[in-house]
């Protein structure tokens, strides 16, 4: 049953990952974060003071910044674009369930997510290696992190996008990776003000909501500090997959009932 | 424990509507259809547009819930695993991922229906064969023309050797000898057994390859009609001189109603 359940979701998976890379979706990215990176490190050649730390620094935001973006466009489109293209219809009518398809779908969305990610992670580990400057161990760390961080934006694409439509998803999804920073620390500010039910509604809505912040390590990778605790991981790998399961439940809940 | 008693297709009391905008009142697509598929059987599912029949189809693969009614696949509750593992479908239009190849196409299919690897790759190339793809099995989708794609679906909805083939609109975008093609493909699939329902507007077909014609219109069985030879002589004429006055009889009666 199992088996059964992990070749249908590998088989969506994959096709969501062939379909993309043909797009030439990732080789978009790519020439981007060359270009974007490459520029960083020129600033340096021509006299840009504290070269290493601007440059970890610019590099990790770039790949913050176009991981996210490819995170957000690559799941809010996968369940919409298939309902408009119709490519849904002859899918389910075959022997899965729509809870498999939303899961294969995830998949699908998250595993070109992550080769967006190491491919960024790739250039600019080149760079920082070309100009002699040193990511350390941690660099690994944040990219682990940040997969999994990615594994919730796309969660959270796929439920946006079934809920709504696929423009207003990729909206709401950006703004909430950029923006749940910003919510938590001003729910924190509630929180740690206010009493009673306001307490309880702002802590609530903390714990609801995902806090893209908590997988940021760019600040440690750039001023080199040195690992983190394997704990700390392990607890946000287990805080990333409640919340993956929590949003696909939610996604779940409407694409079961949708007419198509 | 399935007989051979077991209908392939039952339908009974269906009623679908769809939700109106904002506070319109709900559309009703379908008011009552009943209609049974016996095992073996080609049933020609004909009525002008907006009759219901798509909805009635997307209804057996579960894809829209009834507001009233039963649909049973061999037994089964239409949209479940199991009536679905027995149904080979094609869509009214046939669109399919335009960066894979037909071969990645039935291999993604096929693997959802839980074909293993070998025989899969095996049906793939008849099938294409069959449907006259043969030589374009890595030509990419989006190079196909629209009757390509819908020789593909017809191939797609093959695979696994379903016992029950649903077709909305099967020879849409189809060229003439393409259409005569697909009419002895399907001759021979009903010949091995398996049950076909499918609509279609193309007249001549349903004559030639049915066993028995349901007409519906707004959202209603009006007749249903055995293919006697009176029907099949003049081919289409004959179906076509008898679905406009039925659809004419009866829109007037319900005016007079």
């Amino acid at each position: 049953m199992v088996g059964r359940k992990a070749v249908v979701w590998g088989t969506l998976a994959q096709a969501a990952v062939l379909d993309s890379i043909r797009r030439k979706d990732m080789a978009v990215a790519g020439i981007l974060s060359v270009l974007l990176v490459a520029g960083a490190g020129l600033l340096g050649r021509f006299g840009v003071r504290g070269l290493e730390l601007f440059l970890k620094d610019a590099s990790l935001t770039v790949i913050e910044i176009l991981s996210s973006v490819m995170a957000v466009l690559f799941s809010t489109r996968q369940v919409p674009e298939e309902i408009a293209r119709r490519t849904a219809l002859p899918l389910l009518a075959r022997p899965i369930g729509r809870g498999d398809f939303l899961i294969g779908k995830f998949l699908g969305a998250w595993a070109l997510a992550c080769m967006a990610l190491a491919l960024f992670g790739g250039i600019v580990a080149g760079m920082a290696w070309a100009l002699g400057v040193g990511l350390g161990q941690i660099y690994i760390q944040y990219l682990l992190l940040r997969a999994l961080a990615l594994g919730v934006l796309c969660a959270l694409g796929i439920a946006l996008s079934c809920w709504t439509t696929a423009p207003a998803a990729t909206t709401l999804a950006l703004v909430l990776s950029v923006g749940t920073g910003t919510f938590g620390r001003a729910l924190m500010l509630v929180e740690g003000s206010s009493e009673g039910a306001a307490r309880n509604i702002a802590r609530t809505a903390w714990l609801a909501l995902p806090q893209f912040n908590l997988f940021d390590l760019k600040e440690k990778v750039a001023y080199g500090w040195p690992p983190v605790a394997g704990w700390v991981v392990w607890g946000l790998a287990a805080y990333a997959a409640l919340h993956c399961f929590v949003l696909l439940a939610l996604a779940n809940a409407r694409f079961q009932r949708q007419a198509l | 424990m399935e007989t051979a008693s077991v209908p392939a297709l039952r339908i009974e009391g269906l009623q679908v509507s769809y939700p109106g905008r904002w506070f319109a009142p709900r559309k009703q697509a379908v008011r009552a259809i009943d209609l049974v598929v016996g095992q073996g059987e080609t049933i020609g599912f004909l009525g002008p547009n907006g009759a219901g029949k798509s909805t009635t189809i997307k209804s057996i693969l579960g894809f829209v819930r009834p507001d009233a009614g039963r649909i049973e696949v061999f037994g089964q509750p239409a949209g479940s695993v199991a009536a679905r593992a027995a149904i080979g479908y094609l869509p009214e239009v046939a669109l399919y991922y335009p960066y894979l190849t037909p071969m990645e196409t039935l291999r993604l299919y096929g693997r959802l229906q839980g074909i293993a690897s070998a025989p899969l790759r095996r049906q793939s190339l008849e099938l294409l064969e069959r449907v006259g793809l043969a030589g374009k099995e890595n030509q990419r989708l989006g190079t196909f023309s629209k009757g390509q794609q819908q020789r593909l679906g017809v191939a797609q909805a093959l695979l696994g050797g379903p016992r029950l083939l649903v077709l909305d609109e099967v020879s849409s975008g189809i060229d003439p000898l393409g259409r005569r093609e697909l009419r002895d493909l399907l001759r021979d699939v009903a010949k091995g057994g398996t049950s076909i329902f499918f609509s279609s507007h193309e007249l001549d077909e349903v004559a030639q390859l049915c066993d028995r014609v349901v007409l519906v219109d707004r959202g209603r069985v009006v007749e249903e009609r055995r293919m006697d030879a009176a029907l099949r002589a003049g081919i289409g004429s004959a179906l076509e001189t008898w679905f406009v006055d039925r659809l004419v009889a009866e829109r007037a009666s319900g005016k007079a109603a």
